[in-house]
Order: structure tokens, then C-alpha cells, then sequence
């Protein structure tokens, strides 16, 4: 569950206390835990993006485009490149995007929401939630040249 | 599916299995530090503490369902009662109504009317053949009648009339029967029917069907009051306000500003009417209030309380006493500068924060009420105590923002959100005014409006002492018990 919360956290500080209050809310919310709709480590998942969300949330999650001088053309991803990349440093990768980016690209390319729910979810319209996504894996893919080339 | 949808379900797929297997990686850097654990277990201790609290609101709101079920359960049962005699009630007027139309359009008949042109037979009325008894049907006119009055049209046998003011007694014989200057008999040529006049002046209650002899029944509604001179009434009632607090002792001012959001309530009530104008009244009102405190903050910088994080960061702790409307959080607020950034010793950080709360309170006001003004509309003035239990509260907080390009916050979190150690009891004066429409003698509809203050602050011991206040708005039903 750390892994979650390290992915959406700045920095590893934070993620500590996006686990905790998560940790929390799963022992007070315990009883809403139906088996039948799935395994308890996806609801407590569940739980954590929620209240890492949350988190974000107070502090006024922007969604605003940054410069991103990549060619687009490029393919996006190098599936080698991502297996030559540990966890950690994708973790890492991940943690170093504008918090707009990092959210929505956490939220559909690892937790698995569509973009109608991450809309629902952040309160912004589907196409915000495609164009940051866009924008996130451009930034991501900056990043990881930059990785691959230092 | 397109290739990039493809590429990306590929992307997606292996970042997933990358990073599912970190998670059960046991290198150390996936695990949280130890604070982790131990903040957990001392939340978990005050959410047992806050958990043990909801059986408060538990209480308050079966204490009140069951005033309403017993108070709607005496009500219907009345109610049963009332329609039962209600129903009596009207089947005798309806039958005292009918020989009043009766006797009235008798008495109404001119002795040149249509009807008088009419021939005995076609007008003979259906009179009993004998018995004592006959009803009101049985009369009838005649053309020849001198009297502008009823004319009892009797066969000859003997008749009975139940009398109360005139007592007519019984006979065969209609003239010695009527032995009366104003009832005189006329031998009619009505075909062996004998006509009786009866002057203008008829009592009603003498042509009633029940022998004379036979004491009346009388309706009485159930009149429990123990005491004739004091009405009781019960009300039920929701309603609207803000309550706040006004505080004592904010110097400096760290609180920027404390805006009271609404306050719903609910409640029940009863008033002891004991003259024309006075009242006391008291109840038990159930309110959650909504407030949220603004906080700028001013602390000086100190490099001695830093301490390098892992990311090679630097955090600051500050702890601090944040008074609100309904008591004071021990708050800490952990700073982080930048490991490249400066700051100077003792500069000056203007830190914003809000906290939002939510407090549920049960009062039990103790009022004195003046009513004037005449049905259906009564004004009341009213003041009196009220003593506000306060059965939890729940705090959300906002994060930390920083006005210093170097600083930003890293983490603030509020000890004791629940508040715990709240003094539980208040007391406070509350003036008010209400209007109440009577819809009949029972039922009303009444609108009240009120001031109340807290007399005692509801923490004592702390440095800025708060004090509830607030107006409230209400609606409700009033019933005459």
C-alpha cells in the first residue's frame, strides 16, 4: 500500500501520511468492506487513491499544462526502456510529474479508471482528464530520456 | 483497437507487473518509517475514544422517537375516541335537524297554500294505528286551519307526545287531550281524520320520539385537565440557524475569521399555559452546527528544530494551540524548506489555515412566554435558559499554506480532532419570539425566532475562551393536549 501512496505523494514524507490516514480510514470504514464486490487488498487500494486524493484535493490539486518539448510523433513508450527501469525509479519518474499529470496517469494507467470516472472522480471534464494524460506521458517520457541518457 | 491503444494496454499491463512485484519486494525502501505505526496506533486510540461518543446522538434521537411514538399513539387513540363520538354526535343533529325542517315548514304553511287545496286522502299523512309514539312525518295541514300553525291530523286512536315544557299527556280523545285554549281540537270533515291545531310556539323537544320520561343522553368529550386553569400543548418542530461563538481572549489575533455555517435543528416541546397570557415552556432540541475558523498564523523560523529527511529536505516542526468556536486543537504544523533553499533565522512565516467543525448539541431551554393578540393569530415574547449538551464534534482541517517561496508545508495535522475533552455542559440565556396560527382549538401552526448565548465558555482553562452563540429559526405544529 506504500507503493500507492509513494506514487501519488511528492515526496516519501507525505506518502507516510497518505498511509496513515488511509490505514485510518480502512479501520473506520471496515464494515463497508463487501467480499462479494472483491478482495480486501483492492479495497484497501481503493481506499488509499481516495484519501491521497483527498490529500491532493486540500491542497487545491491544479490541472494546469506545462511545457512539454518532446516530439509526439515518437512512440510513447519504449517497452524496452521500461523494463530496463526498476520499480523504484519508476515510482520515482512518476513522483517528479506535476501533480494534474501524476494523478490522472496513475489513476488510468496503473489503478485502471477510464476517463469517465476520472473525470467523476477529480471533478473535471473527460477531455482535461485525456489532455493530461497526454501531457503526463510526454512529461514521463522526457523524464525517462532524460534517465536513459544521464 | 488502434496500435496506440495496444501500445498503451501493453505500457499499462507492464508497469503493473513491475510494480505489483516491488510490492512484495522486501527491500526497505517500499516499507513506511516506524512513525507510520506509531501514529496509527494513537489514532486508533481517540477513534475508539470518538467511536464510544456516537452512542450520544444514538440516545438523544430514541429518547426523542419514543416521546413521538408515545405522544402519536395517545394522540390516534383520542382521535379514534373522538371520531366514535363525533359520529353520534352528528346522527343526533341530523335527526333533531330533520324535525326542526319538518316542523318548521309546517309552522312555515300558510292556511290558503297549494297543499291545502289537496284532498285529506291524497295528504294523509302515515300515522301509526296505534302505539304511543309518532314521529314527526305524521303531520300535516289543513285549509281550514284558523291557527298559522301545525295542524296535527290524528286517527282516531290514541296518541302519545313526549313533552318537556309542554306536557300534553295522553288521551284518545284529541279535544279533551288538548285541553288547552291555544291547542284547540277541530272535528276537521276530513274523512274520518280528526285535524288538532297547535299554536306557532311549538317546543321541539315535545315532538321528540323519547318518552318525556326518559332522561336524555348528553354528549361530553373526555376532559382529562387535572387542573381547569392549565392547558398543556406539545409541539413539534425543524428549523434553520447559525451558530457561533464569540470569543474572549484572541490577543494576538491569530484567528483571521470565523464564519458560521447553517445549523439545522429539530425538536420537541411542551408549554404549560397557566393564564391568558403566560407560559412556560420546554422541550428537547437536537441541532448540528456547522463553523469554520480562518487562521493566519505568524511564526519565526528557527533552524534548530530542523531535521533532514530522507529526500535530504529539511522539516520544521511547529506545535501549536489553535483556539475555535468550540475549543482549542493542539495542532502541529511540519514545515519543509527546500534542501537548497535559505531562510533566515527568525523570519517571519505568515501561515494560513482553516479548520471546519461540526458540533451536535442537545438543549433543554427552559422558557417564560408572553401571548397576546386574539385567535387565529397569538404573538409570544419569550426568554429564558437553556443548557446545551454538547454530544461530539467533527473537525476537518485544510492543508497548511505558505506565503515564503522557500517553505512549503509538508504536513499538518490536528491532535484531538474530537475534541474529547470538551466541557459537555453550557449554559446560556435565550430571548425569542414566535407566532403561532390557530387552525381550530386544537391545532396550530407556530414560527419562532431566537437569540441564545452560552453564560460559561464552553473550555474554561484554556487561554482564548469561546462562547456559543447564535440565532435560530423555526417551524413547527402545536397541539393542545
Amino acid at each position: 500500500m506504500f507503493m500507492v501512496c509513494l506514487r501519488y505523494a511528492p515526496n516519501r514524507a507525505e506518502a507516510e501520511d497518505f498511509l496513515q490516514d488511509g490505514f485510518m480510514q480502512v479501520f473506520r470504514d471496515l464494515h463497508q468492506f463487501d467480499p462479494e464486490k472483491g478482495s480486501l487488498p483492492a479495497w484497501m487500494r481503493k481506499v488509499m487513491v481516495n484519501t491521497a486524493l483527498q490529500h491532493l484535493r486540500k491542497k487545491k490539486l491544479a490541472f494546469v499544462d506545462y511545457d512539454v518539448s518532446v516530439i509526439e510523433n515518437k512512440a510513447l513508450y519504449d517497452e524496452d526502456i521500461i523494463s530496463m527501469l526498476s520499480a523504484k525509479e519508476i515510482v520515482q519518474l512518476i513522483q517528479q510529474l506535476p501533480e494534474g499529470y501524476k494523478v490522472v496517469f496513475n489513476l488510468f494507467m496503473i489503478e485502471g479508471y477510464s476517463h469517465q470516472e476520472i473525470a467523476g472522480m477529480l471533478g473535471i471534464s473527460e477531455n482535461t482528464s485525456k489532455s493530461q494524460l497526454r501531457k503526463g506521458r510526454l512529461a514521463l517520457q522526457q523524464k525517462v530520456s532524460d534517465l536513459v541518457s544521464s | 483497437m488502434s496500435e496506440k491503444d495496444k501500445n498503451t494496454e501493453r505500457i499499462k499491463e507492464l508497469l503493473r507487473q513491475k510494480l505489483a512485484a516491488q510490492e512484495h519486494a522486501e527491500d526497505g525502501w517500499n516499507s513506511p518509517s516506524g512513525k507510520v505505526w506509531e501514529g496509527l496506533s494513537e489514532g486508533l486510540v481517540n477513534n475508539r475514544a470518538a467511536r464510544n461518543k456516537i452512542t450520544f446522538p444514538y440516545l438523544a434521537a430514541s429518547l426523542v422517537l419514543a416521546l413521538l411514538f408515545i405522544f402519536f399513539w395517545r394522540e390516534c387513540g383520542h382521535q379514534r375516541q373522538l371520531g366514535i363520538l363525533q359520529n353520534q354526535l352528528e346522527s343526533a343533529k341530523d335527526s333533531l335537524n330533520y324535525l326542526k325542517e319538518e316542523c318548521l315548514q309546517k309552522q312555515a304553511l300558510p292556511a290558503t297554500s297549494e297543499i291545502s287545496e289537496k284532498t285529506p286522502k291524497e295528504d294523509k299523512p302515515s300515522l301509526p294505528t296505534s302505539g304511543k309514539t309518532f314521529f314527526p312525518s305524521s303531520l300535516s295541514h289543513t285549509s281550514k286551519n284558523a291557527h298559522p300553525g301545525i295542524t296535527l291530523i290524528i286517527q282516531n286512536s290514541p296518541i302519545s307526545i313526549g313533552a318537556s315544557a309542554m306536557d300534553i299527556g295522553t288521551s284518545d280523545d284529541p279535544a279533551e287531550f288538548f285541553n288547552n285554549e291555544s291547542i284547540a281540537a277541530n272535528p276537521a270533515e276530513n274523512g274520518g281524520l280528526t285535524s288538532i291545531s297547535i299554536p306557532p310556539l311549538v317546543d321541539y323537544l315535545a315532538l321528540s320520539p323519547i318518552p318525556n320520561n326518559t332522561k336524555r343522553p348528553t354528549l361530553q368529550l373526555p376532559d382529562k385537565r387535572s387542573h381547569a386553569a392549565m392547558q398543556w400543548y406539545a409541539s413539534l418542530k425543524a428549523g434553520v440557524g447559525f451558530i457561533g461563538s464569540q470569543l474572549a481572549g484572541n490577543q494576538p489575533a491569530i484567528i483571521e475569521g470565523e464564519k458560521p455555517l447553517a445549523a439545522f435543528g429539530t425538536g420537541i416541546g411542551l408549554e404549560a399555559v397557566f393564564s391568558k397570557n403566560w407560559s412556560i415552556e420546554t422541550g428537547l432540541d437536537y441541532l448540528v452546527s456547522n463553523t469554520q475558523t480562518d487562521y493566519r498564523l505568524q511564526v519565526p523560523y528557527t533552524h534548530q528544530n530542523e531535521y533532514q529527511h530522507d529526500d535530504g529536505n529539511y522539516d520544521n516542526v511547529y506545535n501549536h494551540s489553535l483556539p475555535s468556536p468550540f475549543g482549542n486543537y493542539p495542532a502541529q504544523l511540519i514545515l519543509t524548506r527546500e534542501s537548497g533553499a535559505s531562510v533566515a533565522e527568525g523570519e517571519l512565516m505568515n501561515l494560513d489555515l482553516s479548520i471546519q467543525q461540526r458540533i451536535q448539541l442537545l438543549s433543554l431551554p427552559l422558557m417564560l412566554k408572553f401571548a397576546f393578540g386574539k385567535a387565529p393569530l397569538r404573538f409570544g415574547l419569550k426568554a429564558g435558559l437553556r443548557t446545551n449538551l454538547a454530544l461530539g464534534i467533527d473537525s476537518e482541517y485544510s492543508s497548511l499554506v505558505s506565503y515564503h517561496g522557500a517553505i512549503h508545508q509538508r504536513h499538518t495535522s490536528i491532535g484531538n480532532p474530537a475534541l474529547s475533552d470538551l466541557q459537555k455542559v453550557t449554559f446560556g440565556y435565550r430571548l425569542g419570539i414566535d407566532v403561532n396560527y390557530l387552525f381550530n382549538q386544537r391545532w396550530g401552526l407556530f414560527m419562532e425566532s431566537s437569540f441564545q448565548r452560552s453564560i460559561n465558555p464552553i473550555y474554561e482553562n484554556e487561554e482564548v475562551q469561546s462562547y456559543l452563540r447564535g440565532v435560530e429559526a423555526g417551524l413547527g405544529l402545536r397541539i393542545k393536549l
